[in-house]
């Protein structure tokens, strides 16, 4: 068994990196005096947080139905509980005036990056997918890291560390078949 | 989770790192005790918490306080007798994970973001070496919160 910590923080701080050049663009829009609908950065943060744990659960239960042995039907029906926990969760953060959508690429939220894992459905039709959930998990957790470090509430910090942390441990449940 | 008595900045940073002085020694005593692959497995982890450990004592001294020392003994397996076996080892390092992963999640309110991402790889870390002390992992769908005190 490999463990790869430095391995992960070092693509980690790499992301961060990555995002702290694309924030540098955005401040540039809003210095212009470009603003989206009214929507505040916490709920920008928990609609974003929303839309990665709806498609991680689309994902697993499109997996699901295909599971090729019990283990695999196991990890995927944990991990779609999990994911069903934290959308709850999530919602419970939002403000009640905060427009009904979990999309954050229109105009009530900043425009998520698109990444190959993020941007396309779930596909069952290749051995492959098993792979590609573990990938969409890994950016899952660099995802939630950044935004755990824009948020001003502490709560909400601390509920994207956690939900860092499960997508995290769900990419390494993945990659070792257990 | 944060809300009511969050401790201060120095505060969570020295609760991290107590907890991380605690795993050092933890896993010291596993990987002198332990057999292969675990005994490779806790060396690899005492790096990892050495690293964390005098990250955070800098962090503290960059704020300006006194890091929290080591204590002299931590709890043991031994401690009620005995020999410790595989799965007793196994179980103690999977504690010392879930110590550390609650000390950071506390760690991960701090309101300084550098501190904060630290705290977030951290606990990322962290969960994921707790999965490979457990023959069947099971992981927490919130991992470092307390069992009584999950947010859904």
């Amino acid at each position: 068994m490999r463990w790869e910590a430095v391995r992960r923080r070092t693509v980690l701080l790499g992301a961060l990196a990555g995002a702290a050049v694309v924030g540098a663009g955005c401040r540039e829009h809003r210095e212009q005096g470009w603003h989206p609908r009214s929507i505040t950065p916490e709920a920008s943060a928990v609609l974003g947080a929303i839309a990665v744990e709806q498609r991680l659960l689309d994902h697993c239960e499109a997996l699901r139905e295909e599971a090729m042995d019990e283990e695999d039907e196991t990890l995927l029906t944990s991990a779609a509980d999990a994911h069903q926990r934290h959308l709850t969760a999530l919602r419970e953060r939002l403000p009640a005036d905060t427009p009904a959508t979990t999309d954050p690429s229109g105009e009530t939220a900043p425009p998520e990056r698109p990444t190959e894992t993020t941007a396309t459905p779930p596909s069952t039709d290749d051995g492959g997918s098993r792979s590609a959930l573990r990938v969409a998990a890994e950016d899952a957790a660099t995802t939630h890291l950044r935004r755990a470090g824009q948020v001003t509430d502490p709560g909400l910090a601390q509920l994207l560390a956690s939900l860092g942390a499960a997508a995290a441990g769900y990419a390494q449940l993945l990659a070792e078949g257990r | 989770m944060a809300e009511p008595d969050a401790p201060s900045l120095v505060e969570a940073l020295n609760t991290a790192l107590a907890s991380e002085h605690a795993a050092v020694h933890g896993y010291g005593f596993v990987g002198a005790t332990a057999e292969e692959p675990d005994r490779g497995h806790a060396a690899t982890a005492l790096d990892e918490h050495r690293h964390w450990r005098d990250a955070l004592r800098d962090a503290v001294l960059d704020q300006g306080a006194e890091p929290v020392p080591a204590e002299p003994g931590y709890p043991l397996p031994t401690d009620e007798g005995g020999s410790p076996d595989e799965v007793d080892l196994r179980v103690f390092a999977t504690e010392l994970e879930r110590d550390v992963c609650e000390a950071y999640l506390q760690l991960a309110a701090a309101t300084d973001e550098t501190v904060r991402t630290l705290a977030c790889i951290a606990l990322q870390e962290a969960t994921v070496r707790r999965l490979q002390w457990e023959p069947t992992p099971t992981l927490p769908a919130f991992p470092g919160y307390p069992e009584q005190d999950q947010p859904a």
